[in-house]
């Protein structure tokens, strides 16, 4: 009888001698293979950085298409396209490598389009059409493109952000404040908010053209700061000083009790319930400034009260004054919620009350921007809006195989104001073979 | 009888442990040798110093830590070589580390980086610079 008595990795044979097992040699020659396999098919497959290429062609043909944060218009000339790669310093004759030829292994295309907000995707005419390349690759790359990672957002931000000086990761924002001007004009409010040596974010005239630290006005520039900076819009103080107390005001002010912070550090109690503040005291809730983003609209706000025609005609009677309506000024509208979804995706900030608030919720003898404001319409666009611009983009399967490529949105302006929304389609080609 | 069963079973045990031995050793070896291959730096370095120029702008000056391209270039190249290390020649920028043609891989950014010498280079740090001086003339 065969003893097959395991003795370590040894079996007997029959006559007794033990000999080296097969079957262990067999499970080590399996991991063995497997093990090699493996590290032969992760280190022999290309690294590639196509995807990332895409993104950066992407981004040199945006930045190309504006200029100091505004849209060339020159890219609508008809013989723009024709200049493309040199306007842009792109240069795809590249030496022949790994079988690849001229002009072979990229391409990329352009649609410019007016902007239209009644559209789900906010895409008017077709301005322009810009293609260079090779358009075999878009073929192959359409055949195989799946949804990817909405890269919308970001790649909007990039562009927007020649326009509204955007920066990340300096200050948590996790709040958008909206104020009115209480004016007629963008001149006359960034003049008095630069004397008052006060700032804010953004100022958006009727028309709808966006003033920010990226795009001042020739004078009181200092009227505006980056995203990245804290604006004093917000604050509890006058002018730029943070008042603690009503002592330092004189008694003529009228003020009682500026602090709502009690001796002990905690919010007072009468001042915590912004909508039914103390009739004698105001209350303003401190520290906005350091975590907002302040957006002013040029508005007559309460001082249409007398007032007929002009800003003023339709104006709303409410709490016992006229206010300048928001209605006559969709230009304006339309410029806020696109620039609020905007704020709203970079820095992840809840589309809701609580996040896009009055300058009044912060501060009780505040009235901006007034009871007009048509605060659940313009948060139902902000959030259409929203998806929009944050919709999933294509971009490639991965596929070492097969091209890659990412497809992105932005929307943009020209200097006279007029809105663009901009598609850039950029595909790599260089499908390298394993080593 | 009893001590020659012992002595046998004790060289059986060895031999096969010694087998085992050298089959590990083997799988890192080959696990190394892949890791460490100087041809996946090559494509590594010419890929990523593609990526940069094409993210370049004219005025920037681009540092590359490329301490364990260095190592290998000093080993299979020799010191006096280490200029040869990466060059860019219309569009292509080739990281050779070992014998051979090395890595070559395009970049689309229209920038001029002719001259080798006063646009990258070597530093003493094991890392390399390039500067980004304009674009080439349209």
């Amino acid at each position: 009888m065969q003893d097959k008595k395991q003795f370590g990795a040894f079996v007997r044979s029959k006559r007794g001698d033990k000999v080296l097992s097969i079957y262990w040699f067999l499970i080590l020659f399996i991991v063995t293979g497997a093990v090699i396999y493996m590290a032969s098919s992760f280190y022999g497959t290309p690294y590639d950085v196509r995807m990332l290429e895409s993104h950066e062609l992407g981004n040199q043909i945006a930045n190309c298409l504006t200029s100091n944060g505004y849209f060339n218009d020159n890219a609508l000339d008809s013989n723009f396209d024709e200049n493309i790669l040199s306007r842009c310093n792109l240069n795809f004759n590249v030496e022949d490598n790994y079988g690849w030829t001229n002009k072979s292994e990229y391409y990329f295309e352009v649609g410019i389009y007016g902007y239209n907000k009644g559209s789900f995707n906010l895409l008017g005419p077709q301005l322009a059409d810009i293609r260079a390349g090779n358009p075999n690759l878009k073929t192959t790359w359409q055949l195989s493109t799946t949804s990817g990672e909405s890269a919308v957002s970001g790649f909007f931000s990039n562009v927007l952000s020649a326009v509204s000086n955007f920066f990340t990761g300096k200050r948590k924002i996790n709040t958008i404040v909206i104020h009115t001007t209480d004016g007629s004009s963008a001149s006359g409010a960034i003049e008095t908010i630069a004397k008052k040596d006060i700032n804010v974010h953004y100022m958006i005239d009727r028309n709808g053209y966006i003033y920010s630290s990226a795009q001042p006005p020739a004078q009181f520039a200092n009227a505006f700061v980056p995203e990245d900076q804290a604006a004093s819009h917000a604050g509890c103080g006058i002018g730029s000083s943070a008042l603690t107390s009503c002592s330092s005001l004189p008694a003529s002010s009228g003020c009682i009790d500026k602090n709502p912070i009690n001796s002990n550090g905690i919010l007072d109690a009468k001042c915590q319930n912004l909508s039914n503040p103390p009739q004698s005291e105001w209350c303003c809730i401190p520290g906005f400034n350091s975590n907002s983003i302040g957006i002013e609209l040029v508005n007559l706000g309460p001082l249409c009260t007398g007032i007929n025609g002009g800003f003023c005609e339709n104006s709303v009677l409410l709490d016992g004054y006229k206010w300048e309506n928001f209605s006559n000024s969709p230009d304006q509208m339309n410029s806020l919620s696109t620039l609020v979804a905007d704020i709203a995706l970079r820095y992840k900030i809840p589309v809701d009350r609580d996040h896009i608030i009055g300058h009044y919720q912060i501060t009780t003898y505040k009235t901006d921007p007034g009871p007009d404001f048509p605060w659940d319409s313009f948060l139902k666009e902000v959030k259409a809006k929203e998806l929009i611009l944050s919709a999933p983009s294509q971009s490639g399967t991965g596929d070492k195989n097969l091209p890659q490529g990412e497809m992105r949105s932005f929307y943009t302006v020209d200097r006279n104001g007029n809105q663009y929304v901009v598609q850039v389609l950029a595909i790599i080609g260089k499908v390298e073979k394993n080593v | 009888m009893r001590e020659k069963r012992g002595s046998t079973l004790l060289t059986e045990n060895i031999i096969f442990i010694i087998l085992n031995v050298v089959f590990i050793i083997i799988l890192v070896v080959f696990l190394i040798s892949r890791i460490s291959n100087a041809s996946l730096t090559e494509e590594k370095y010419a890929k990523e110093i593609a990526l940069a120029l094409d993210a370049a702008s004219p005025g920037m000056k681009i540092t590359l830590n490329m301490s364990d391209a260095f190592d290998l270039a000093k080993k299979n190249l020799g010191e006096k070589n280490l200029d040869e290390m990466v060059s860019i020649n219309r569009n292509i920028v080739t990281v050779k580390l070992q014998d051979g043609r090395g890595h070559s891989y395009s970049f689309f950014n229209n920038l001029n980086m002719s001259k080798p010498k006063s646009n990258y280079y070597p530093s003493q740090d094991n890392a390399w610079i390039f500067f980004v001086g304009g674009y080439n003339a349209r």
